[in-house]
């Protein structure tokens, strides 16, 4: 009993170091939750992770070292989660029989504080938040104060810009056709401010205020050479020397080729009726269309239009706008076609 | 060319479609213009599109800045019978619309799709009929899906 006194004291101790930032959930045998921040952290700004961990022991402890586990943690991937635990976890078996609760709690700020950099690519440009080999050429980037996602500030703010367009041009198309009903100008307004002070991070959708931002946005624009300009015209050959494309590209245009003969591909014969229509989506729709076409014509290359043979596949008749086709930049081989989209009449059996 | 001035990122999702593709689904850039990906999605086991090979095809339009737009297309060119896929091959699918985020990739925004083959949702219908057919008589409806990808969809 005297040791469970023991162990009860150290709990006591646990709790006097940490504060609020430990919750207590049994004293005997201990039971806890904590949450840990990295030490070099004094500003929000330059804290990247962050967990929360909990450690448990059985009424064997000390002689068993407890159990540690994550619970929560913002900006860790899993990796470094994994490296946080087994370093706790290590740190438990050298300190056989001892009472090591705050020895373990120190060493997860310890290895935490080791972790305080944000880690891996720009979700957005899929290129390293912090460059390895280069570190004249890094680009500032920011996080998220929601969720710790990083970003490169100049791939976020460009999002968000987009963003606060759409929103826009979507309001524009909402309220006009319902806030006439409710005496619009407030309503209006306030709409737009809520929109546009927030938002759903791009990784996990967290919603996260602008506010957020603010400290980077004077970034922009100053660096925005860097992200686009170098290094793509090599790159792009290597794609096309890899090795498996080729193979890739015959087994497509076999399978396809079959697949042709088959009816199995969309438009293979007279079943889309064209009409023109005031379908909303028309715009997207003749853009899908063209795109379409040009594929095909890519893929099937050579493969005989098949007249005569025809489709089983049901119709409802789609609407499609024949007119406003974009223009994209095309290829003398995309003017193949081999199949042509029939009048209105031409629909399928 | 088109391929001058491509965005980083079109190139980088590309290295990494070709040098780890998922399983079950290959895309590969036409060469003509990067921004046209040619995709073969294998039909799901345990789905009624399972031993079939489906082909998609994507056009990137991630825009002049790389990440601000969606992408503009992504349709099936094979005939499917699915209730969120129409017979024009367009597809219903949350992400492709209100729910995009500019981190989502083409990965995955094809498996979302293979999920999609693996899971019909004739709740948010985008074939009316296909789904009425689903809800009432499921049994049948994945009869006729087993025979569309049976005539349609089959692969090497």
């Amino acid at each position: 009993m005297a040791e469970e006194e023991e162990v009860k004291m150290e709990v006591e101790a646990v709790q006097s170091v940490y504060g609020d930032d430990c919750v207590i959930i049994e004293s005997y045998p201990p039971y806890l939750h904590l949450h840990i921040k990295p030490r070099t952290a004094d500003v929000s700004s330059q804290q990247f992770v962050e967990a929360a961990i909990g450690i448990r022991a059985s009424s064997q402890y000390p002689k068993e070292p407890p159990l540690v586990y994550l619970i929560d943690s913002k900006g860790l991937d899993e990796q470094r989660q994994t490296l946080l635990l087994s370093n706790i976890r290590d740190k438990a078996c050298e300190l056989p029989s001892c009472f090591m609760l705050v020895a373990l709690c120190e060493e997860a700020v310890e290895r935490l504080s080791a972790m305080n950099h944000p880690d891996g690519d720009c979700p957005l440009c899929l290129y390293p938040l912090v460059s390895e080999d280069d570190q004249t050429e890094r680009l500032p980037f920011m996080k998220l104060m929601s969720c710790f996602h990083c970003f490169h500030s100049e791939c976020i703010i460009r999002w968000w810009n987009w963003l606060q367009i759409e929103n826009k041009n979507n309001a524009k198309n909402v309220s006009s056709a319902t806030l006439h009903l409710r005496n619009g100008g407030d309503q209006q307004d306030r709409n737009g401010a809520v929109e546009e002070s927030m938002g759903n991070c791009p990784v996990c959708r967290k919603v996260f205020h602008a506010k957020d931002f603010e400290h980077g946005l004077d970034l922009v624009g100053s660096h925005s050479s860097q992200l686009n300009a170098e290094k793509t015209e090599i790159k792009v050959d290597e794609i096309f020397l890899h090795s498996d494309l080729e193979n890739m590209r015959q087994k497509f245009e076999a399978i396809s080729k079959l697949q042709q003969e088959n009816c199995g591909l969309i438009g293979s014969k007279s079943e889309q009726v064209v009409l023109p229509s005031i379908n909303p989506q028309n715009t997207f729709a003749s853009s899908e269309q063209t795109s379409a076409e040009e594929t095909s014509g890519q893929s099937q290359n050579g493969a005989a239009a098949n007249s005569s043979s025809s489709s089983t596949r049901p119709t409802t008749s789609k609407h499609w706008n024949s007119g406003t086709r974009r223009q994209r930049p095309q290829n003398s081989r995309k003017h193949v076609k081999q199949w042509v989209r029939k009048d209105i009449g031409g629909g399928a059996d | 060319m088109a391929n001058s001035n491509l965005p980083r990122r079109i190139i980088k999702e590309t290295q990494r479609l070709l040098s780890e593709p998922a399983p079950g689904i290959s895309a590969s850039p036409s060469e003509d213009n990067m921004r046209y990906f040619n995709v073969m999605i294998l039909g799901p086991t345990q789905s009624p599109y399972e031993g079939s090979c489906y082909f998609l095809l994507i056009v990137e339009n991630v825009g002049t800045q790389c990440l601000t737009s969606k992408l503009s297309l992504v349709r099936f060119l094979t005939k499917i019978y699915h209730p969120n896929i129409d017979k024009l091959g367009r597809i219903c699918l949350d992400i492709l619309k209100d729910k995009w985020s500019p981190a989502l990739q083409i990965r995955t925004v094809l498996l979302s799709i293979q999920a999609l083959l693996s899971a019909p949702n004739p709740d948010d219908p985008l074939s009316e009929n296909i789904a009425k057919h689903w809800k009432t008589n499921e049994a049948e409806a994945v009869e006729t899906a087993k025979e569309w990808t049976r005539l349609y969809a089959s692969g090497a």
